[in-house]
């Protein structure tokens, strides 16, 4: 009697457990996703504002700066998975390298903005990926396989981008400012 | 955008989240957003039109101090409330990890939420222990903030996760066109200290042993303490000389703060330590004043030290004699005063409260997201997830 009873506190205490990993592993697959899309939508954006800044810059740019911005928009734009951190990174270089020096101020905030938006994103979507494998490489989510039929989540890491416009330098690149990260050396692997 | 701020500290009971969220909240209602503060309150009378009460917080000790927290189901219910009322596109909480209204929101909400750590002061044990229990609910927050690089520290050693650091903000118009508090100011030169005097960490005791030794070039140098503690007892374990340059005023209303800055020469942050942000310096910067401090690193940052211009000079923490040699530098040289204040108008201008606001509107942006949904109350989400 007293093991039956035993057992059955184990296993509602169990199935409790259980049901409340379930629906976290499927919140932060919500969350997940979410800022997956606010990640891409960024991305999107950056490389819109390096089009529409060549676009502007007219005889100011070099033929060949135009072609390599305009190129590396394209490839960042058209990679899929893998290659589209390298992508990315890429046309980071290629606005440090590249752009004109002289861009109309409104379109420079523009890329800044877009840049910074990257950052965050990045940062918010990166968290989501380390929250959600905090919790399936816990012993008892392993053990009873609960996220097997959901997908592993990956880090996105390409280099934070430099801002251009002298305003949202002091703006952000301020001592304090949102400032870009080193690398994340604390992903958890538990 | 509908904006839900949740407050975690006694409204009415001064201090730097409570500032803060108050700073915050008056300066996205002025940038045309709708804005409601949930918080804490002793006395509700002194809530301002877009703050609601959320009850009295009892005293329990945490983190090493006394702090004033509320959690229960008269909370709880008041947070629900407010979630189904505000019908907010974002909640930002503050300091959700102490028990607090904070983190009963973020346990009932459901929804783009933004969280705000403040603290760099973590008693890690009691951090980490929390982390496990927390991490469910923490786990919901889509975007975290931190306000220096040591509350972000704490945010990546202790619990798990990471933030973008946004400073803290300071309304520089409100301490830049402040008037100077009556008979502060004297002739022979006036330093400003502002904070908890009987707190050592503070370093009162290091600015009072270098008093003398600046009298002796400026011999009608003046200090003017504001703050919390016992006049009494500080006063009467000076010796008379010293006593004599001493002026107390007690604690202070944050115009009178203004006025007080407006008023002195220089400022004087003799802090020992511990110092995660520096937020008086900024304002010191704002009123236009010099400022003289230890060689912390957060200080060092905030004055923007070895970026080709200061708003002020740094001395070996704790050591009277270099505090005092700074001091009767700044003091002897008004062309150095000149440029040092000038450094520091600047430089405050990225701290400007609609400056910091425009950022933490960003975050808000990146986690409502492509398709917004809004805060709800857990029990009313009909959709799963």
């Amino acid at each position: 009697m007293e093991v039956a009873l035993v057992v059955l506190a184990a296993l509602l205490v169990v199935s409790l457990w259980v049901a409340t990993t379930e629906s976290r592993l499927t919140r932060l697959g919500g969350r997940v996703e979410t800022a997956r899309a606010v990640l891409d939508a960024a991305l999107v954006r950056r490389a819109a504002a390096v089009t529409a800044l060549v676009d502007a810059a007219g005889d100011r740019i070099s033929r060949a700066d135009a072609d390599r911005l305009r190129a590396a928009c394209r490839a960042a734009l058209e990679a899929g998975e893998p290659g589209r951190e390298t992508a990315e990174n890429d046309l980071g270089r290629a606005i440090d390298e590249h752009l004109p020096a002289e861009c109309p101020a409104d379109l420079l905030t523009d890329l800044d903005d877009a840049s910074v938006r990257v950052v965050l994103a990045r940062r918010f979507y990166n968290d989501g990926v380390r929250d959600t494998r905090a919790l399936r490489g816990q012993r008892m989510t392993r053990a009873l396989r609960l996220a097997r039929d959901r997908p592993t989540p990956d880090f996105f890491e390409i280099a934070d981008p430099t801002l251009h416009s002298t305003a949202q330098h002091s703006a952000l690149h301020s001592p304090g400012g949102i400032q870009p990260t080193p690398p994340d050396t604390s992903t958890p692997a538990r | 955008m509908r904006v839900g701020l949740v407050c975690p500290y006694t409204w009415d009971i001064p201090g730097g989240v409570q500032a803060h969220v108050r700073d915050l909240a008056e300066t996205l209602l002025a940038l045309g957003h709708h804005v409601r503060v949930l918080t804490p309150v002793d006395d509700e009378t002194l809530l301002p039109s877009y703050a609601i009460a959320a009850g009295h917080a009892v005293p329990v000790r945490y983190n090493g101090s006394v702090a004033r927290l509320q959690f229960g189901p008269v909370a709880a219910t008041r947070v629900r409330r407010f979630l189904r009322d505000g019908r907010f596109d974002v909640l930002h909480l503050h300091e959700p990890v102490a028990p607090s209204v904070s983190l009963l929101a973020c346990m009932l909400a459901n929804g783009p939420i933004v969280a705000t750590f403040h603290t760099s002061n973590p008693r890690s044990r009691s951090l980490s222990a929390a982390q496990g229990v927390l991490q469910p609910f923490l786990e919901k927050i889509n975007g975290r903030i931190a306000v220096s690089p040591a509350a972000r520290q704490v945010q990546v050693e202790h619990l798990g996760g990471d933030a973008v650091e946004i400073p803290n903000g300071v309304a520089v118009a409100r301490f830049a066109s402040a008037t100077p508090l009556p008979g502060v100011a004297v002739s022979g030169g006036t330093i400003g200290f502002i904070g908890r005097y009987d707190e050592p960490r503070k370093g009162l005791a290091t600015l009072l042993d270098a008093l003398p030794r600046v009298a002796l070039r400026h011999s009608g140098v003046r200090l003017a303490i504001a703050g919390r503690g016992d006049a009494d007892t500080l006063l009467g374990g000076l010796t008379p000389k010293v006593r004599e340059r001493v002026r107390m005023l007690g604690r202070v209303s944050e115009s009178e703060k203004a006025g007080l800055l407006a008023a002195v020469d220089v400022y004087c942050a003799p802090n020992l330590g511990n110092e995660s942000f520096g937020i008086v310096l900024l304002e010191a910067m704002a009123a236009g004043v010099p400022v003289v401090a230890s060689d912390l690193p957060a200080f060092r940052r905030v004055l923007d030290v070895g970026h080709g211009g200061s708003a002020g000079r740094l001395f070996r923490t704790g050591d009277p004699a270099d505090l005092a040699a700074a001091l009767t530098d700044v003091l002897d040289d008004p062309g150095m005063r000149a440029r040092l204040s000038a450094v520091g108008r600047g430089l405050v201008c990225a701290y400007d409260w609609p400056v910091v606001a425009a950022q933490i509107v960003r975050v808000y942006e990146t986690v409502i997201a492509v398709a917004p949904r809004p805060v709800v109350a857990a029990d009313d989400d009909v959709t799963p997830g």
